[in-house]
């Protein structure tokens, strides 16, 4: 029986954040509170389909490789089975990768790195909505602002961070208090 | 189920493949610097920073004339 570890879990949930932040492009209003109810009962759920997937695919690319003959109708099978497999390992690397945005920072420049990141990747995504026509111009500049606030407070953060040992607390607390603000600024572009 | 649904059902299905590369393209990014940085014993460097920033605000822009 597979069982998903804490850490696991925790990543999925947040990748499942994508999937929150996709229903509220398709203009689905969802609170703060829902949000992490539906990322808890649907995390465990994912991760276990997740790996359920990529054992049925490595299934069939084995099954595949021992029964293809050189007829025509059996090696367009096991291309059809190794594209599928590939196609989900594909997949899984993508949603593993986008793990990366649901660790912990370990210092305030990985988070400020952590934060730059999320803005480009959130402001593609919008423009992948407003071209797919999931939002509108109204809402797709909405959402840029929110953006744009939450990268000059991290343009600020990051002008703070120490630069000698004797005003290292105080630039660090400041940068701190910014890096609150613009993960509370890439939040509200997210859920709203 | 008509022709229409159906396409249009295919249509979000490719938007939202293109969100989740978009996505995991800026997530891969970070991961290969944060490794890079361990790798060298290291903390993210300012110039590192500066770099994300200007990528990010291309990316605002990009957006904005979509």
């Amino acid at each position: 029986m597979y069982s998903p570890t804490p850490a696991n879990q925790g990543r999925l949930a947040n990748i499942l954040g994508i999937i929150v932040l996709m229903l509220a492009m398709f203009g689905v209003d969802v609170t703060e509170e829902q949000r992490n109810t539906i990322l808890q009962a649907l995390g465990v759920i994912g991760l276990i389909i997740n790996q359920a997937l990529l054992e049925w695919a490595s299934r069939k690319a084995a099954a595949a490789k021992v029964q293809a003959q050189p007829d025509n109708t059996q090696s367009g099978r096991a291309l059809v089975s190794i594209l599928a497999f590939l196609g989900v390992v594909v997949l899984s690397g993508l949603l593993v990768s986008a793990c990366a945005f649901t660790q912990q920072p370990s210092s305030i420049n990985d988070g400020i790195a952590t934060g730059y990141v999320a803005i480009h990747s959130a402001a593609d995504s919008i423009a992948v909505a407003k071209r797919n026509g999931l939002i509108t111009e109204e809402k797709k500049m909405e959402l840029l602002e929110k953006l744009q606030q939450a990268k000059t407070d991290l343009d600020t953060a990051a002008r703070l961070l120490p630069t000698s040992p004797l005003d290292s607390q105080a630039r660090l607390d400041a940068a701190r208090v910014l890096l609150k603000s613009a993960e509370t600024a890439l939040l509200e572009a997210q859920v709203k | 189920m008509s022709t229409v649904t159906v396409l249009k059902a295919v249509q979000t299905g490719l938007a939202a493949l293109e969100l989740m590369e978009a996505v995991g393209v800026q997530a891969t990014k970070l991961q290969a610097l944060r490794e890079k940085a361990r790798a060298e014993n290291r903390d993210i460097t300012p110039a590192e920073l500066a770099e994300l920033s200007t990528q990010a605000q291309a990316a605002i822009d990009a957006a904005r004339n979509v």
